[in-house]
């Protein structure tokens, strides 16, 4: 760590009398910012200023043979250029589709589905003949020239963007897609973006071996990213490469190109505000990254407020931006120039122009410069914000002119003038860069980051990591409404229709010409639905029941809706025109039976208040309606009798199923808003469920849903125990469709009484897949997948809540709402025949005879009645019953026939029903009731009332109870087909598919961010590290868990075995105290990842995957609950372990035959779940919230990067020159202690410390770290260390040695005067602070001493 | 080496005069920047700076001259007056000494003017004055 000087200056300071100090810097401005238009000659038809959602397809290149720059551009299919300079459009007659793309001397087009490269040559311009180099098997929309060999290709992948890759004219193809364009609905009520549109917002580069793809998301308004790796051949996870706010709309950043300049990556794009501004700007910026994967947004990256849709390019040390010709141009800065530019501006001050330079440990610095000719006063990189580099050296001869080492960079802060008769003196007032960029930062939105969420839940009743899913309700797409709670409606020319009577409907006389209505009370109010109906469609279709007689005429029956909207404003729609019932009485005529019409014109999505009809004719009729049947153009889901019922939680840890005929859902409290997871559970089923009619439409089950919003909109995974199937379901509104069945491979665990029912239900980025448990092999093996295509619509249903997963569990069968059953006997008659089915429900697939269960009761029937002919009657009005052997109601036939129901159930609301044996449709020549006789006794023994329904129906007869308590099961209870068995759930684990963050990579990443670099010098780094057999990589005291990342260059198995006892029950072995991840290669692609328990060697969880062969690169994460491992910067699996106890001391081992090349063992490797930025938070304290209490040293560092560490192998320097003053101080360090107790967020640990129990006693002290539920163990050990060693301090006074950097040791001695004494110790640097003036010069360094 | 009864001034255009000087205000001098600290093991640390050299004369001139290449008191006058780095001329003097060394230099300090003759105007006023130039690279 210490700054590595030449021999030559080394011996310079180390001399006993030398030359004094050094210092020269070099001034580099920062910031380009074009305020107008250099160079302003937009060609014909150039779009304007602002965001464009369909932008004109271009590309820009520097010329070196006209010094200017060229626009290429889709000019309607056809491939034209513009130079700068010129307005003129150049046709190069060649066709093309999307965007061109310029990479150097290369142009990249799309012409007929297929990719072009060609030569540019400069002088002209002209393109050289076209390599045709691919054809994508998916439309290409876009193209992004990486290099002179390489373009990535964006798809048109059904739905999703697909990346294509083209190394020469080898193709390489992202297996998955960025799905945004599919996942919620942005419309808002508007139309879709094509995905030839939103596929121009992206860019391309080259950096590093990598081939890079950045999209902007244009829901998210991030920048979603993916790259291919040419050491792998593999592409990673999609990625955030640019975050946004997590409030979509309020800010988005659309990618116009990007390059890779000196070793950076450059992202170009306009960022605006969405949300509603005054005046708003569209500002142009150019993002930097050194790595290509995030990018930065510090003040410099902003480079014009013009707002027009500029594209970079770099060019004859000058950086362009260029729109439809329209060019501006500067000298290129260092922030533009790339990390290895030297071309850029600057400005070297020599060691003669510096009277004083004064460092505080790279912190802060102030710099005085003479300016006895206003040289700098008047010099426009004396500047704020602009980078100063400060060297410092010494002659290394007398005379010569000094040789000098880098020792800080810094942004100028401030500029101190004075300006005097005679005088002239400026400072500058420096800070460290990164320091500085990271106080900088203002985040721009509020924002969140997250790691990876995981969770594994035993299913231990208090734990209760599942809950119940909200809004559970069946979905229906028939809504039957009878009019028993109506009101008068009435509006200028309808009167209102009282229909009630007595509790129920009545007759309703009329004289005369008439035009009467009434209306239902609000749906919601009256139904057991979850809310109104929503409308769907312009037009609702509806059936009309009832009966009207007139005499000549009955009555014209129309429709009422009334629909309201959010606001509950409320508009009435009517149907006009339609036709009456049939007229059955003096005369039959024929209408309709029933009425079917439908009513146009209706506001897609108000909801559905209420409905009612009217009734008009011209001379006296007779009425009474019966229901109304809403069938098609909207939605409404009733609800369950137990719509937050949850699994049973019971005491040996497992959840069962808590009923039939519906699914339970319980939904996890993590993985937090899942996009991508990988979800496993297992089930035990000894469910029985006779054989039905479309067995395909009633499921038996369990299995995983992801994508959940709530009971009624998710994705499911499930093995279908009716079919045998596994299958991918989508279901929205609560309404399934099977996107994807099969019977797989692994089938079920056969265990005789049961079946073990291990499911994984997994989403990467539009591809779904089920995978089963082999147990044979104990590895998770893919079974069927789906992939999500467009006419699948949304992948999620709401803009507004997160993404959840869950378990499902189903036992579906044929069954029905029932009218009521009464099983009360009197005089050893029982009061119900049957059991009736309401309106809209269906038999036809229950078995002739069989078993059925309506609550807690059990029955076998012996034959079904179908519903009668041509429809279920009523409800009607319960009139009367008598001794004449049945009951009247207001039902009336008039000289129909009367014998349609004999052989049907008259059933009752109140839980009679009887078989009909006979029918009066006319009763008692009343012409309003009708009359209907049974055999059971019971129709007329028991008594009713004028508000009791009566409805003429089918249902399931011959009934013999077997079990059950429930002596009236009430209306819409349902009656289902019997089963038997359970359904239990033992497990559950959920993982998300963000990538897992240690505090190491939230740093970075922020750092990122903010434009600040980060270091990280406790890493365990090897070069080259060859594995022979079990191989130690290092040995980590108190860490719980580790973060290791390598390389091989081979398909080799791969192992990583570590200390640590995994603790999930079923893994437990007495005697295992470490764990073992392997990777192999099992031929033709195929791979498994497997976790062992070590020593036993048992074999726990195995994962199958496919991935290219070759060279791949690694990273094993495990912490406290989890091991992920990615290959190739993909998420491969997450074993969840139930918890891992580390040991004091963690080995972590490489073992194979291989060579592990960029071998890095994180040192902060602590995992971190989310962070959250707000806005305005600066990147410093973001950095400080990623720490929290663990005492993470962080110091600048002389290359202008940030150093964080706990604790790294430090550089010892030795000290040859005496010291000029050495302070000490000895103390007991009383913050320390022998014995340390130590709260950390949610667990209570001891700690003993040796060192401070022998040299200062016993001493007992509480620390408490209440937010740390990771690493508490280590920071507590370190920050005792830390405490401990602070017992000894120092201050020392040298000449300067620009050596030493804070975080190495000193090494000092000296012989003190006259006595001889020999005083020595070895100092662990805190600080330095370094003087350097004309005359004199000075370092003092302080810090605490090594112990021992 | 030859030597001369004079010193040379003159500005960044060239122009100047020579000026006489008298012996006994002639003091050339070298100064060392550089710091002496004591250790506390009893020896010193030496830190070594640049060597500046300033040149004292005490000219002696004339109101008006008549001697070819003279300059009087006036251009010595307008000489130390240049003090614009970026003026033309600037405040940088080409300094020839009296052993015909052609330096770089500023001037410095004051400008005292002493006359050593009751007439004040004419070739017969004589003036005394002292000045100190740095060497300048």
């Amino acid at each position: 760590m210490a700054r590595v000087l030449t021999a030559t200056l080394e011996a310079a300071i180390e001399a006993n009398a030398t030359y004094r100090a050094l210092v020269k810097a070099t001034l580099e401005p920062s910031r380009i910012f074009f305020t107008a238009i250099t160079d302003n000659n937009p060609f014909a038809g150039a779009e304007a200023d602002g965001i464009i959602d369909s932008p004109i397809p271009q590309a820009v290149g520097y010329s070196p043979a006209l010094d200017a720059l060229v626009t290429f551009v889709n000019d309607g299919g056809t491939l034209k250029y513009s130079v700068q300079g010129s307005s003129s459009l150049t046709s190069l007659s060649l066709s093309i589709t999307g965007n061109p793309s310029v990479v150097g001397d290369t142009l990249y087009r799309i012409s007929g589905g297929s990719v072009f490269r060609h030569a540019i040559n400069w002088s002209g311009p002209s393109l050289g003949g076209g390599t045709n180099i691919g054809t994508p098997a998916e439309g290409p929309l876009a193209v992004h020239g990486a290099s002179a060999t390489r373009c990535a290709v964006i798809c048109d992948g059904d739905g999703g963007l697909r990346v294509y890759v083209y190394d020469n004219t080898t193709e390489y193809v992202h297996p998955h897609r960025f799905m945004f364009p599919k996942m919620i609905d942005y419309t808002d009520g508007g139309v879709e973006r094509p995905l030839s549109d939103l596929a121009l917002f992206s860019g391309g580069l080259e950096l590093d071996g990598r081939v890079y793809c950045y999209i902007s998301n244009n829901v998210t308004g991030s920048v979603d990213a993916v790259f291919w790796s040419e050491v792998s051949t593999a592409f990673s996870d999609i990625y955030t490469a640019v975050p946004s706010d997590i409030d979509m709309g309020l800010c988005e950043f659309r990618a116009v190109n990007a390059y890779a300049h000196n070793g950076t990556a450059y992202l170009c794009g306009q960022f605006q505000r969405t949300e509603e501004l005054e005046g708003k700007k569209v500002y142009s910026m150019i993002l930097s990254s050194v790595d290509g994967r995030y990018f930065s947004m510090d003040p410099f990256t902003s480079v014009s407020y013009l707002g027009y849709r500029f594209h970079a390019a770099v060019g004859n040390a000058r950086l362009y931006l260029g729109h439809c010709n329209r060019v501006c141009f500067s000298d290129i800065t260092y922030v533009f120039n790339g990390v290895e530019g030297i071309d850029h501006l600057s400005l070297d001050i020599p060691d003669t122009k510096i009277v004083t330079f004064i460092d505080q440990s790279l912190a802060r610095a102030t710099i005085e410069l003479t300016d006895s000719d206003d040289f700098y006063l008047t010099h426009p990189y004396v500047k704020e914000q602009n980078r100063i580099i400060a060297q410092v050296g010494a002659m290394t001869t007398s005379g010569s002119a000094g040789e000098f080492v880098e020792y800080g960079r810094y942004i100028i802060e401030e500029v101190d003038e004075t300006i005097a008769n005679g005088k002239r003196g400026i400072t500058l007032n420096v800070a460290h860069e990164s320091q500085w960029k990271l106080t900088n930062l203002s985040s721009p939105f509020y924002t969140e980051l997250f790691s990876r969420s995981a969770i594994f839940d035993e299913l231990v009743p208090e734990v209760g990591n599942l809950y119940t899913a909200p809004e559970q309700a069946q979905a229906t797409s028939l809504l039957v409404v009878d009019l028993w709670q109506t009101e008068p409606f009435s509006v200028e020319g309808l009167v209102g229709l009282m229909a009630h009577e007595g509790g129920g409907v009545n007759v309703t006389n009329t004289t005369g010409v008439h035009l009467w209505g009434a209306k239902t009370k609000e749906l919601r109010n009256i139904l057991p639905i979850i809310d109104n109906p929503t409308i769907t469609s312009g037009s609702v279709g509806a059936r009309l029941y009832g009966w009207s007689w007139g005499d000549p005429d009955n009555d014209m029956v129309e429709l009422l809706l009334v629909s309201v909207d959010e606001d509950d404003n409320e508009t009435v729609h009517t149907t006009s025109g339609s036709s009456g019932w049939d007229n059955t009485y003096p005369s039959y005529s024929a209408g309709n039976e029933p009425i079917d019409l439908t009513i146009t014109g209706l506001p897609v999505g108000e909801k559905i208040k209420a409905v009612g009809m009217t009734f008009q004719a011209d001379n006296d009729t007779h009425f009474c309606p019966a229901r109304i049947e809403l069938y098609s153009g909207f939605t409404a889901a009733y609800l369950y009798d137990d719509p937050n019922t949850p699994w049973t939680a019971h005491a040996g840890s497992y959840l069962l199923l808590p009923g039939f005929f519906r699914p339970y859902l319980m939904f996890s409290q993590k993985p937090y808003n899942a996009t991508n997871f990988q979800i496993r559970t297992s089930f035990y089923n000894t469910i029985t469920s006779g054989s039905c009619g479309n067995a395909e439409d009633y499921p038996i089950g369990g299995g995983v849903v992801g994508m959940a919003q709530n009971g009624m909109n998710y994705v499911l995974g499930r093995w279908n125990d009716r079919l045998q199937l596994w299958e991918i379901v989508l279901v929205r509104g609560g309404f399934e469709r099977v996107l994807a069945s099969g019977a797989g491979t692994v089938a079920p665990l056969d265990q005789g009484t049961q079946t073990r029912i291990d499911v994984q239900f997994e989403h990467r980025d539009g591809d779904f897949v089920v995978y089963s448990f082999d147990a044979p092999t104990d590895t998770w093996t893919p079974q069927i997948s789906y992939m999500w295509v467009a006419t699948d619509g949304w992948m999620f249903t709401s803009k507004t809540e997160t993404k959840k997963t869950g378990i499902w569990g189903a036992v579906m069968t044929p069954s029905f709402k029932i009218t009521s059953r009464d099983n009360n006997v009197q005089d050893e008659k029982i009061n119900s025949d049957g059991i009736p089915m309401l309106p809209g429900e269906d038999i036809t697939n229950f078995p002739a005879t069989g078993e059925a269960m309506i609550e807690d009761s059990v029955y076998e029937y012996t034959s079904k009645i179908d519903p009668p002919s041509p429809y279920i009657r009523g409800p009607f009005q319960f009139r009367q019953n008598g001794d004449y052997g049945g009951l009247e109601c207001r039902d009336f036939g008039g000289v129909t026939s009367g014998s349609s129901g004999v052989g049907k159930l008259v059933a009752m609301d109140d839980g009679g029903n009887w078989i009909i044996t006979e029918v009066d449709m006319d009763a008692q020549d009343l012409h309003d009731r009708a009359r209907y006789l049974s055999t059971n006794e019971q129709i007329f023994n028991t008594f009713h009332g004028l508000q009791n329904r009566v409805w003429v129906t089918g249902g399931l007869a011959g009934l013999t109870k077997t079990t059950g308590e429930t002596l009236t099961h009430r209306i819409r209870k349902i009656c289902g087909m019997k089963t038997s068995g359970h359904l239990r759930c033992s497990w559950f684990v959920g993982v998300s598919g963000s990538e897992d963050t240690s505090v190491k990579d939230l740093i970075e990443r922020l750092s990122q961010f903010s434009g600040a670099r980060a270091i990280f010098p406790g890493d365990v780094v090897f070069d080259s590290f060859p594995v022979s057999g079990k191989t130690e990589v290092a040995e980590k005291l108190h860490v719980e868990g580790f973060d290791l990342r390598f390389r091989v260059a081979s398909s080799a198995t791969v192992t990583v075995e570590s200390k640590g006892k995994m603790t999930r029950i079923v893994w437990r072995r007495p005697t295992d105290n470490s764990f073992k991840i392997e990777i192999e290669h099992q031929g033709g692609g195929v791979f498994r990842v497997s976790l062992y328990g070590m020593p036993s060697g048992d074999l726990m969880e195995g994962y199958s995957f496919t991935a290219p062969t070759g060279a791949h690169e690694y990273r094993i994460i495990a912490h406290e609950d989890n091991i992920t491992v990615y290959m190739d910067g993909t998420w491969i699996d997450t074993f969840c372990t139930g918890g891992i106890n580390w040991p004091k001391t963690t080995q972590i081992y490489l073992n194979g035959s291989f060579t592990a090349l960029d071998l890095r063992l994180t040192d902060l490797n602590d995992w971190r779940e989310a962070i959250y930025m707000d806005l305005e938070t600066n990147g410093l304290t973001a950095v400080r919230d990623v720490i929290q209490e663990r005492p993470v040293e962080i110091y600048p560092r002389s290359d202008g990067s940030i150093g964080y560490w706990y604790d790294y192998d430090r550089e010892t320097v030795i000290e040859v020159i005496p010291p000029r003053n050495w302070n000490r101080s000895k103390s007991a360090p009383v913050e320390a202690a022998s014995d340390a107790i130590i709260y950390a967020a949610d667990r209570v640990l001891v700690i003993q410390f040796d060192d401070f129990h022998k040299e200062h006693g016993f001493s007992t002290k509480v620390f408490r770290f209440p937010n740390l539920d990771v690493g508490a163990s280590r920071a507590a050990q370190i920050f005792l260390q830390r405490l401990f060693e602070g017992r000894r301090r120092h201050e020392v006074a040298i000449r300067p040695n620009m050596k030493l950097e804070i975080g190495d040791i000193i090494s000092v001695s000296e012989t003190l005067t006259s006595t001889g004494t020999l005083e020595e110790a070895d100092v662990i640097i805190e600080g330095i602070g370094l003087n350097v003036t004309s005359k004199n010069s000075a370092m003092l360094v302080r810090g605490r001493e090594v112990y021992p | 080496m030859p030597t001369n009864r004079y010193i040379t001034l003159q500005d960044s255009s060239g122009s100047g005069g020579d000026f006489a000087v008298v012996m006994g205000g002639y003091k050339p001098t070298l100064e060392k920047e550089q710091t002496i600290n004591r250790t506390i093991g009893g020896t010193i640390d030496v830190s070594q700076g640049a060597v500046l050299e300033r040149h004292e004369y005490l000219v002696r001139c004339r109101d008006t001259e008549d001697r070819i290449g003279y300059g009087t008191v006036h251009e010595l006058e307008r000489l130390w007056r240049l003090n614009n780095p970026n003026g033309t001329p600037s405040d940088k003097i080409t300094f020839i000494d009296h052993y015909g060394n052609s330096n770089t230099a500023i001037f410095i300090g004051e400008f005292p003017r002493s006359a050593i003759t009751t007439i004040l105007e004419g070739s017969g006023a004589w003036f005394f004055v002292p000045i100190s130039l740095f060497l300048v690279t």
